[in-house]
């Protein structure tokens, strides 16, 4: 299960950072950006399907996303912007686990 | 104590060093309150604030509280700055003191060196130092201030248990009510009180307590503040609001605002930088020192340092709450940037009060820091003291230098906010105030909201003269309805003697004429010719010179032209003219006193006055007959190429390059051009598929979004592009052919945009100029043409042209009078060449003389670039900036036609402006050498052009005069009514009549229009509020039909509910007080 889990994200990261290229093409043709968004979009339902399908842990999400908010604020906005994405949804992991177990 | 003094050590350092020179602060939009706290008091203090034409107070009631508590501080003989520095001092303290006890709350086991370094994190932050200091306005300060202490009352509450804390947290807003005077940090305020009720809602099992807090902080809180709330609300049902929405905002324009900030600061490496982007990239020099990338990286590992804290310590139910509360912070304050700004656009449209957050950077920007410092404060914790050092070094040397050395208070252009007003100032207030009547004054020069006084220390930001002088007086505009309709006229006016024909109108007595100001840098008329201008009246007898101190000269009006505040009279001129010296010269004015009603009341009310109507618009319509003899074939040529058609394989290719083509918003015309192009495209689609409901809808959508550009376009005199009338035009009649209902919708965009009349004319005359009327009654009119003509036409119909002022039947409704003139009728030729070249390095200048009011030109010529591709035409006006002319235009190279090139443009001269020069100017392009290996040097260098022009001609346009009036001469015996009022306070007038006609009169009272004012009699009747109408452009006027003696109180009813409110603020305050002081008894006792 976990090497499944690992083998997604890598997957995960691996098309964003292709994304990202793109951007730069997209970029440097002096074209607009607008496909922008739909990756970003892309990648929030991406990493919902990782939190239900695969039972994705909060660490794992929070983790991702420190990793991409250091990465991201080296080298371009877009994984921050990803980066955001992921740390959205592991705070809201969070609380819900955070519920959870004072329920349980 | 001991735990708190290094804060108010460092609180007291630092306004020591701001306040040493004994100078006020001021700058922005909050202005100079300090130097007379007593005046502010006075505006905050009624629901009506009095200063220029008066206006409703509103939410601004929320400052009267600290304005009270400071005035009566000044009265006991303390300085204006030492007050600014205790209030700075006590803002200072108060923030690092509740940070300090919010955070030892949260964390008891964390050491004290770390909350230290908490309070310096949320005191020096930067996004703090341009949101708040750099910003300086007075209602951020008071936020910033309220709410580490609020934070810490909440928490202590549901952590206790206590609902005493509830009460406390809602007593505390009462003290920094000043914060409030602002709609958006309510809500803000609220939206914290909302998230912490419901977070530890959802996840606390005794919900009872929480339920009973939630209640008692919102009740407390809506009763304490109960004074300002009432009039907040008051504002919002009032015609002001609406007047103000209608006429200045738009959900669209908001939109665009808000799109703008958000692309601007809405960049995650900005935000998580705690960078202002536009601040550092483009602001004082300074603060270029935030831009540096190890600063911002250094900056960015704070914000880490946090989030790796919450990673940690997420099962704690606090940091759980603060991580939540940051998150949200971190996607508002982005706006609608990605990721997902999508929800930030979505609560943007749907809910209207959400658009108070056109900026949300500096207004969430608050919760960012506020929710960011304890959870620094937690994960430095875990860092150890080299680091917990390196911070501490890190926030007092970097972060806090533009505090230490002042610079915080500073903008490179304009210097420091250290400002002190001349003492001339003083002298002329106290010289104003001797005189007791009830009067305005007028101030010259008058230009917008924003000054620059050249004083020993410069002033820059909004306008002071209500500050400083405590009569009524207008020396500026701005955005209120009414208001700024009427000042925009008048300041056209100030260098010609038509200026005092509006001051009657405005009860004046007085004007200020001012030399101590920047007039090029608020492209305001030069005082010196205002001056001169003002001389002559003088010489003239219009008016007399009463004062001249320092940089103020005060001169007073002719008795004829002062007219009283509340005045009666029979004399009514129905008009839509806003432009009053063109209606108003004859006619005994201003001897004769005179009420201007709209067009629209002359059915409502029952009184015989004149009418005159000036046309809404004059358009040079677009008459080539159509293209009715273009083949099918010939117009498809003649817009975008269209190969694939839906249902061909290619066309969703075809969809997505055409969306990603779009050029920039920003590009007006290249934007408004291709939008066109594409509708063309659709036209050609609707046009070979025959019957396509969906495209038909979505040539209507995209038509709907070119008119939404077109219409603010063309709203400033500017004709539609010619290649977009063109290509509409070739649109319209392709449709006709297959599609007459669409057909029809375009032409019905073609008259509205002006390109087309709306009754059509003979083709056979090739100019007219079209006046559009909009006749409100069905009357007889008489037609007034102000030059001979030989044809005229009446909604395309020919009419007889013997009479000199023919007369007209009109139905109510639009009409159009067409006149066909020549260029020459109406276009007077100020400067001419026939041919000319241009370089470069020719420092090509051209002047002319612009008569003494704001005029209208046009400008005509034909280029061809020999060398280059690209330059700029600037008109530089005598008042303009230095590299800020009043007008550019970009005189660009067609890459497809290499021949002479036709260029027309329009442009409108400021006002007073004396003198202006045409100059062309090279462009700046970027220009890179390889310097080494691939690193590049770039600069910007002057892009070199040859352009030969020929038929050069910049003419004033000058429109015959076309008016339609109907005169109505009121009966004899008028003015026979007398009248005298007094003025109890701002809201409330009395007036006493004695009137001997029973014929219907209009009582005017020049004040501000607002539904809110009613009239009443003595016997406590109110005047209908159908009676109740807008008056001379702005005032109130109500028709008073009774004979005989009788008073009339004229109030303005919100008053009422502010005294009641201020009534159930005291009382619930006391309560609230008692409540606290038992509950904690109790707790004593049971301890």
């Amino acid at each position: 299960m976990r090497t499944i889990k690992v083998a997604a994200i890598a997957l995960f990261l691996l098309i964003f950072l292709l994304l990202t290229f793109l951007e730069l093409v997209i970029l440097a043709s002096g074209l607009s950006l607008s496909m922008e968004n739909y990756f970003l979009w892309l990648g929030f339902v991406f990493w919902l399907y990782l939190i239900f399908f695969y039972h994705l842990n909060v660490s794992i999400s929070l983790h991702t996303a420190l990793l991409l908010f250091v990465i991201g604020i080296l080298f371009g906005e877009f994984l921050l912007r990803l980066a955001l994405t992921i740390w959205i949804l592991g705070v809201l992991q969070s609380f819900l686990s955070y519920k959870k177990d004072k329920n349980g | 104590m001991k735990k708190i003094a290094p804060i108010l050590l460092l609180s007291s350092v630092l306004v020591i060093l701001w306040f040493k020179d004994g100078l006020l602060l001021g700058a922005a939009e909050s202005g100079l309150p300090f130097y007379s706290l007593g005046t502010q008091y006075e505006i905050t203090r009624w629901a009506w604030a009095y200063p220029a034409l008066g206006n409703i107070t509103g939410i601004i009631t929320a400052s009267s509280l600290t304005y009270l508590v400071l005035s009566k501080v000044q009265e006991l003989g303390i300085s204006a700055v030492s007050i600014h520095a205790g209030v700075f001092w006590i803002l200072f303290s108060t923030s690092g003191v509740f940070t300090y006890l919010w955070i030892r709350d949260l964390f008891p086991k964390l050491n004290y060196r770390y909350l230290m370094a908490g309070v310096v994190f949320y005191l020096f932050n930067p996004i703090f130092t341009v949101n708040v200091w750099s910003r300086f306005l007075y209602n951020f300060m008071f936020f910033w201030a309220f709410l580490p202490p609020t934070m810490y009352l909440l928490y202590r509450g549901i952590q206790r248990r206590e609902l005493k804390y509830a009460i406390f947290s809602a007593l505390l807003s009462v003290p920094f009510s000043y914060a409030m005077t602002s709609y958006a940090f309510v809500i803000i305020l609220s939206g914290i009180f909302f998230y912490t009720i419901i977070f530890f809602f959802l996840l606390t099992r005794d919900k009872t307590f929480l339920f009973k807090y939630s209640l008692v902080l919102f009740s407390t809180f809506f009763l304490f503040n109960f004074w300002w709330i009432t009039q907040s609300l008051n504002f919002l049902s009032t015609s002001a609001y609406s007047e103000t929405i209608e006429e200045f905002f738009s959900s669209k324009g908001n939109l665009d605002i808000l799109n703008n900030i958000s692309k601007r600061l809405g960049g995650l490496s900005s935000i998580l930088s705690f960078s202002h982007k536009s601040f550092v990239e483009s602001g004082p020099r300074w603060a270029a020192l935030y831009n540096n990338p190890i600063v911002r990286v250094v900056n960015f590992s704070f914000l880490m340092i946090g989030l790796l804290a919450f990673l940690k310590d997420r099962k704690r139910k606090k940091v759980l709450y603060l991580g939540i509360l940051l998150t949200i912070a971190i996607f508002l304050m982005k706006g609608n940037s990605p990721p997902l700004g999508e929800l930030y656009t979505f609560l943007f449209e749907r809910f209207s009060f959400f658009q108070v957050f056109r900026n949300p950077f500096e207004k969430f920007g608050f919760v960012f820091v506020l929710a960011l410092t304890p959870l620094f404060v937690v994960g430095l914790s875990k860092f150890g003291n080299k680091v917990l050092a390196f911070a501490l070094f890190y926030i007092l040397a970097l972060w806090g230098y533009p505090y230490f050395s002042g610079l915080v208070f500073s903008i490179e252009e304009q210097g420091s906010y250290k400002v002190n007003v001349p003492s001339y100032y003083r002298f002329a207030n106290q010289w104003l105030n001797k005189d007791e009547s009830v009067f305005r004054f007028v101030t010259l020069p008058i230009g917008g909201e924003g000054i620059t006084y050249s004083w020993g220390t410069p002033y820059s930001g909004v306008e002071l003269t209500n500050t400083l002088l405590e009569k009524p007086g207008i020396s500026f505009n701005t955005s209120v309805p009414f208001y700024h309709s009427v000042v925009t006229e008048m300041s056209k006016y100030q260098l010609n003697r038509d200026f005092l024909t509006f001051l009657p109108f405005l009860n004046t007595k007085y004007i200020l004429l001012r030399e101590d100001i920047d007039y090029k840098e608020r492209r305001m008329p030069n005082p010196s010719d205002v001056k001169a201008s003002v001389g002559q009246w003088e010489k003239e007898g219009l008016v007399t010179k009463r004062l001249a101190e320092g940089d103020l000269s005060i001169y007073e009006l002719r008795p004829e032209y002062i007219w009283p505040k509340i005045y009666v009279s029979d004399n009514v001129l129905f008009t839509n003219e806003r432009n009053l010296p063109s209606i108003l010269a004859p006619d005994g004015f201003p001897n004769k006193k005179l009420s201007l009603l709209g067009l629209e009341d002359e059915q409502k009310v029952n009184l015989a006055g004149s009418t005159h109507i000036v046309p809404q618009v004059i358009f040079s319509p677009f008459l080539e007959g159509g293209f009715k003899d273009f083949s099918d074939q010939e117009l498809i040529d003649n817009l975008f190429y269209t190969k694939h058609l839906p249902g061909d394989p290619l066309y969703p290719l075809i969809r997505i390059k055409e969306k990603l083509e779009v050029p920039l918003q920003e590009e007006f015309h290249e934007f408004l051009e291709y939008k066109t192009g594409i509708l063309g495209k659709r036209a050609i689609e609707i046009y070979r598929l025959k019957n396509s409901p969906r495209l038909e809808d979505e040539y209507i959508q995209l038509l709907d979004e070119i008119s939404s550009l077109i219409k603010p376009y063309i709203k400033d005199g500017n004709e539609v592009p010619t290649r977009v009338r063109d290509s509409i035009l070739y649109q319209r009649e392709l449709l006709q052919r297959v599609d007459s209902k669409l057909g029809d919708l375009v032409l019905d965009r073609l008259i509205e945009w002006r390109v087309e009349p709306e009754f059509p004319l003979p083709y056979e005359i090739k100019n007219y100029l079209i006046y559009r009327f909009k006749v409100e009654s069905e009357n007889k009119y008489f037609l007034r043409v102000d030059i001979p003509q030989k044809a005229i036409y009446l909604d395309g119909q020919p009419i007889e042209v013997s009479n000199s002022q023919p007369e007209l039947f009109l139905s109510k409704g639009v009409h159009e009078i067409g006149l066909p003139v020549e260029k020459k009728d109406f276009l007077k030729e100020i400067l001419h060449f026939d041919n000319e070249q241009i370089t470069g390095k020719s420092n090509w200048e051209k002047d002319f003389v612009v008569p003494n009011e704001v005029k209208n030109y046009f400008l005509e010529f034909e280029f061809k670039y020999l060398f280059g591709d690209e330059s700029f035409l600037s008109v530089s006006q005598n008042v303009d900036p230095s590299e800020e002319p009043g007008n550019i235009f970009r005189v660009k190279k067609d890459l497809d036609y290499h021949d002479w090139r036709n260029f027309s443009e329009r442009f409108t001269s400021s006002n007073g402006v004396v003198g202006a020069k045409l100059i062309f100017d090279p462009v700046k392009r970027k220009v890179c050498q390889r310097a080494i290996l691939f690193f590049e040097k770039c600069e910007e260098m002057d892009h070199d052009y040859t352009l030969e022009l020929r038929n050069f001609v910049l003419s004033e346009i000058n429109y015959p005069k076309v008016t339609l009036t109907k005169s109505q001469m009121p009966q004899a015996e008028a003015q026979s009514t007398y009248m005298d009022f007094v003025r109890i306070n701002p809201t409330s007038y009395e007036a006493r009549i004695k009137k001997k006609s029973n014929k219907p009169e209009m009582l005017v009272f020049s004040e501000l229009f607002n539904s809110a004012w009613e009239a009443s009699f003595e016997d406590g009747r109110t005047i209908p509020k159908e009676s109740h109408l807008l008056v001379n452009g702005y005032a109130n006027g109500w028709l008073v039909e009774k004979s005989g003696d009788y008073t009339v109180n004229i109030k303005f009813a919100p008053q009422r509910l502010f005294n009641l409110g201020t009534m159930v603020s005291i009382v619930s305050i006391s309560i609230g007080i008692f409540s606290v002081l038992v509950l904690s008894f109790k707790k004593h006792e049971n301890n």
